[in-house]
């Protein structure tokens, strides 16, 4: 039994099939900032999402690839079938602006079992959640990369290698809840940022620096108020079901970390 | 899922993945009001045909994409001749004219979103989750079937939440806020992780295993290679448009389907078969067919840029037919 278990196997070529398809995934949602002198339009918007869909089956493909134990499939799905519950009753009584319930467990499931299993869970969970609410569309392939960056990079802070997660490690989670409250909406806006010309929207040709001003005005004039509310809601959510979800999750990763060997 | 007539067969799941793939490609592919139009009174009379309760409410949701597009491009882009009023230069981002042609490109772009609310609520409804999980290809498999299993236990879940609500309804909790969600919650996670437990001891009591099996490191090298090239022929395409960039794209995903497929697949048995009758087969090309000649044949006059000055859109005399004819897989769906 180890301390920090991996419940998927941390081979070389499996993180490197990966961290490409994440990689090149990151780098499609930021391209209006990498290659500013790219032209907008319909054809971005299918090359994107084509790219984006590609990456995603990437990440997939490393996941199928004898790296999910059945233990890891039923938590995930759990997981996921729980997460799309919550989506489902927001689609019920929608919050206020933003506001999503989904996020605060995909944060502490990658906090709990690290990096891959939260992308997995962030990415799985939209997809489960649009096929329950008839949400699927173009626009899918953005949410679930985007998600599924939200529980990678909880797998990255520091602290999963507590034998169990304190005060500290809740309220530095519900702030990096807020953070991703912004994030998730600032990342989205981009997938359709490029189709709109004028004040505050993208422009081809524009330098990084003043493409990253003219989005950072357009984000703070329509969406940083109903962001907010999510940032909030992630924290709340965190703060007041943090500490016994992440107990409960610590308790499964004790079980599943469980293994003997035959002498 | 509503059932097709008694004594059909239904049709694969294939078919009604290339039928909202086809959707999806058309909707997306040709931005013209026209198409817009038509994909949007197609999925209408796909819910009909295949009767999926709550036409009218799905219509009206899928109405709100045109109407909050068409508001929120006009509200943005200050560009076009027919300028409908002027709001001061002062007020950011949304001071300038309001032109027509904003409101048209607009609503035009919510109108194939609006569509594909509808296309994709009848895919959901008539393809079964189980068959489109046996469609993945071994690379997938394992996450196919975490969404599968996760399709089957999130009505379970919301069950067990109402039995938890009565169950504490009983000891006196009526959750009021957040706070009082608490003990909603604890129990329904814990269940849940139970439950996961139960299941993944099931799942290895019946032999599943997903060990390494040979030759499958070759194919998912195939499936990295792919994304590569792909990665290139898109970036080309969005740097310097072109035939090359598209080639490089195109041959890259096929590069990564191809390896994602030969990936060594278990021998397992069904307990349930879907098979890919002719039927199937014939109304898959039809669908595809029309796409293809909808995307490439007509597609140049298909295109339909209603800036600087605001013009009727086109509509080809081939285009209405092919569009009839994605009509046909929830016509014989319905017998």
């Amino acid at each position: 039994m180890t301390d920090r278990p991996a419940l998927l196997p941390r081979h070389a070529f499996s993180l490197g099939l990966f961290g490409l398809a994440a990689a090149f995934g990151g780098l499609v949602l930021a391209w209006p900032f990498l290659f500013p002198t790219l032209r907008g339009g319909g054809d971005t918007a299918w090359v994107t999402v084509s790219l984006l869909a590609l990456c995603l089956l990437g990440t997939f493909v490393d996941a199928g690839e004898g790296a999910l134990t059945p233990r890891v499939i039923a938590l995930l799905a759990v997981l996921v079938a729980l997460n799309s519950i919550l989506r489902f009753a927001e689609n019920a009584l929608p919050g206020p602006g933003e506001f999503s319930p989904v996020f605060a467990l995909i944060i502490l499931a990658g906090y709990a079992f690290g990096a891959r299993f939260g992308f997995l869970t962030g990415a799985l969970t939209l997809l489960v959640s649009a096929i329950i609410t008839a949400g699927v569309g173009p626009w899918l392939p953005y949410q679930m990369f985007t998600a599924g960056w939200v529980g990678l990079s909880a797998g990255w802070l520091p602290g999963r290698a507590a034998a169990q997660p304190g005060r500290r490690a809740v309220i530095g989670l519900m702030a990096f809840g807020v953070v991703w409250g912004f994030l998730y909406g600032a990342i989205m806006n981009l997938s359709f940022w490029h189709l709109y010309a004028g004040t505050g929207a993208w422009a081809p040709g524009l330098g990084p620096l003043d493409t990253l001003q003219r989005y950072a005005t357009f984000y703070a004039l329509t969406s940083a108020l109903p962001d907010a509310f999510r940032a909030l809601g992630n924290a709340a959510l965190i703060g007041l079901f943090g500490a016994p979800t992440l107990a409960a999750l610590w308790r499964t990763r004790r079980s599943l970390s469980f293994t003997h060997t035959t002498a | 899922m509503t059932q097709p007539r008694a004594g059909r067969r239904p049709l694969s799941a294939l078919t009604w993945l290339a039928w909202v793939t086809s959707g999806t490609l058309v909707a997306l592919g040709a931005r013209n009001p026209l198409v817009g139009a038509l994909l949007l009174a197609l999925g209408v009379a796909a819910m009909a045909l295949t009767r999926i309760p709550g036409i009218a409410a799905r219509l009206r949701l899928a109405m709100f994409f045109p109407l909050a597009g068409a508001l929120f491009n006009a509200a943005y882009t200050h560009v076009g001749d027919s300028v409908l009023l002027k709001l001061p230069e002062a007020w950011p981002v949304v001071g300038g004219s309001i032109t027509a042609e904003a409101l048209a490109y607009g609503a035009t772009g919510g109108l194939a979103i609006g569509a594909l609310l509808l296309w994709f609520g009848v895919f959901v409804s008539r393809a079964r989750a189980y068959d489109l999980a046996r469609l993945a290809p071994r690379a997938f498999e394992s996450v196919a079937l975490v969404v599968v299993i996760a399709l089957g236990m999130a009505p379970l879940a919301r069950r067990r939440l109402d039995e938890i609500r009565a169950a504490q309804a009983t000891r006196g909790l009526q959750p009021r806020g957040l706070r009082d969600a608490l003990p909603l919650w604890t129990p329904l996670l814990a269940g849940g992780l139970e439950q996961g437990a139960q299941l993944a001891e099931a799942m290895l009591a019946r032999g599943f295993v997903s060990a390494r099996r040979p030759g499958s490191r070759v194919a998912a090298l195939g499936v990295g290679f792919g994304l590569l090239i792909a990665a290139a022929g898109g970036l080309g395409q969005l740097l310097v448009p072109g035939a090359l960039p598209v080639m490089l794209l195109v041959a890259g995903a096929a590069v990564f389907a191809l390896s994602a497929l030969a990936m060594p697949r278990p021998t397992t048995t069904r307990y349930r078969n879907a098979p890919f009758t002719a039927r199937d087969a014939l109304l898959t090309t039809v669908v595809l067919g029309a796409t293809a000649l909808l995307l490439a044949g007509v597609g140049g006059r298909l295109a339909w840029d209603p800036y600087p000055t605001l013009t009727w859109p086109d509509l080809p005399g081939l285009a209405g037919p092919a569009l009839l004819a994605l009509v046909l897989p929830p016509l014989i769906e319905r017998g």
